[in-house]
This record gives structure tokens, C-alpha cells and sequence, in this order.
């Protein structure tokens, strides 16, 4: 006979308020949305994009080099030397300057599900200089994006950086 | 020659953060350089393909791809336009 009540409860993500993907691009990975197919990353594909911040408070690559932005670019998408990154439930990052618009997207990182928070980051040689709530897959409201400005924070983040935020 | 319209919302997607939609004139060069790294010849033959299908139907109903836009139809039309005609001027004759 078990206790329900002496069970442990169940484990709860640390960044728990996601915003979901808009339902106007389910099947975008099928090409549905854009007529060409948007790629959805796997666990293992994922862990090229990853970022993470070392003790000297700057952003480093899957390579474990300095993040930068400054050529991020996309051909039909905005000149805006920035990357787009979301970050999950678990409060990792992921990041991509290569953000061709049709292929890849904020939905792209994990697959589709919901995010803790989507935006864009302006990083120069590590240092983060700027982080927007742009992202049309997902429309980030301003309490997941101080989960994610707390986390950054969290994680030794030490430049001061220009933050736009969210409307909502 | 059938076309995708839905291949428009592409280059649509730009407008979603564009706040002067007059103001734009063509993509950038270091743009036009993207392309045959971001799409497949196929991917940019389809494209331009949709394009044209844009400039040669003014009134079809470019705002119903991406309905949030904060434009007129007669802008989306304008800056298609201006879209084809600077990938045109970046693909090989």
C-alpha cells in the first residue's frame, strides 16, 4: 500500500512559466507554414548550439569560444548582427547567429515545445551587450524574461547590457 | 509553373520587425551574399518563382500570409517588388 501523501513531490523545472510556440507554425518542420521545412534539433543536435558562461561572466560557444554576434545574418531575414536564442525550463541556452528565415527559427532549438524565454542576444567577444524579447514564434511575456535576466544573472553574467523588453 | 504563395511569408518575415516598410529599398549586399549559403538553387528558383507570382498579382492577399503585419496590401506588394528585384540583380545571368 503506498501513502499518496508520503511520496516526494514530482520534480518541477526551476524556470517553469514557457511560453508556448504560436499554433500558426505547427508543421512548419513539414513545411507546412513556410513551404520550406524548418529544422527541429534533436537532443544530440542541440548541443552544438549550446551556450554557457564561464567564471569570467562571458558567453562561450559549444566549442568553448568566445560568443560573438557580430556576423549573424540572414539573407532574407533583418540585418540586425544578432542571435537568436531561447532558453529551456532547465535554464540552458542556445543560440545561433545561421538563422536562415524558413529553415531556422526559435522553434528550432528544442523542437517546437515551449521555451522559457526567446529572444535575441548582442554578444561581442563573450561580452553581452544587448538582449531583446524579439521572437515571432513565440512572443515571450516581461516575467519570462526576468527568469531569463535572473539566470543569466545566476550563471555569473557580469556585463552591464542593454535589455528591450517584452510588452506584456 | 506552379507556385508555393505561402513561400512568400520568407521574405515576409522581415516585415514582422520592420518599422518603416517606405523606407526599405533593397536587400543588403552582405544579404545577397546569404543566399546561395542559406538556400539550395532549387530553394532560391522556388522563391524567386513566388516573387514574381507577387509582382504580377497585386491584389492577391498578401496581409491573409501574415495578418498581424502592420501594412497595407499595396505596401506588402511594393516591398516584394523590391525584394525580387534586388535577388534578381544578385543571380547569375
Amino acid at each position: 500500500m503506498i501513502n499518496l501523501a508520503d511520496l516526494p513531490p514530482p520534480p518541477t523545472a526551476p524556470y517553469p512559466d514557457v511560453a508556448r510556440m504560436l499554433d500558426q507554425y505547427r508543421g512548419e518542420e513539414r513545411g507546412l507554414y513556410f513551404g520550406t521545412a524548418v529544422k527541429y534539433l534533436n537532443e544530440t543536435e542541440r548541443l552544438a548550439y549550446k551556450i554557457t558562461v564561464k567564471e569570467d561572466g562571458k558567453l562561450y560557444d559549444a566549442q568553448g569560444q568566445l560568443f560573438d554576434t557580430a556576423h549573424a545574418l540572414s539573407a532574407l531575414g533583418s540585418v540586425s548582427g544578432k542571435a537568436i536564442f531561447v532558453m529551456d525550463s532547465e535554464g540552458n541556452f542556445y543560440a545561433s547567429n545561421h538563422q536562415p528565415v524558413g529553415k531556422f527559427h526559435h522553434s528550432s532549438f528544442l523542437a517546437g515545445d515551449s521555451v522559457a524565454f526567446a529572444g535575441e542576444l548582442d554578444v561581442c567577444a563573450g561580452e553581452l551587450r544587448e538582449l531583446t524579447p524579439r521572437s515571432g514564434h513565440y512572443r515571450p511575456t516581461s516575467a519570462q524574461q526576468t527568469q531569463a535576466l535572473n539566470r543569466l544573472s545566476a550563471l555569473g553574467v557580469k556585463s552591464e547590457f542593454k535589455v528591450e523588453w517584452a510588452q506584456s | 509553373m506552379t507556385v508555393e504563395p505561402k513561400l512568400l511569408r520568407v521574405p515576409m518575415y522581415a516585415l514582422s520587425r520592420m518599422n518603416d516598410i517606405e523606407a526599405f529599398v533593397c536587400l543588403a549586399p552582405e544579404q545577397l551574399g546569404r543566399l546561395s549559403v542559406d538556400y539550395t538553387p532549387r530553394e532560391v528558383s522556388d522563391l524567386v518563382d513566388a516573387l514574381q507570382f507577387a509582382r504580377d498579382n497585386p491584389t492577391y492577399d498578401f496581409l491573409a500570409l501574415q495578418p498581424e503585419l502592420p501594412f497595407s496590401n499595396a505596401q506588402i506588394h511594393r516591398y516584394l517588388c523590391a525584394v525580387l528585384r534586388s535577388v534578381e540583380s544578385a543571380l547569375p545571368r
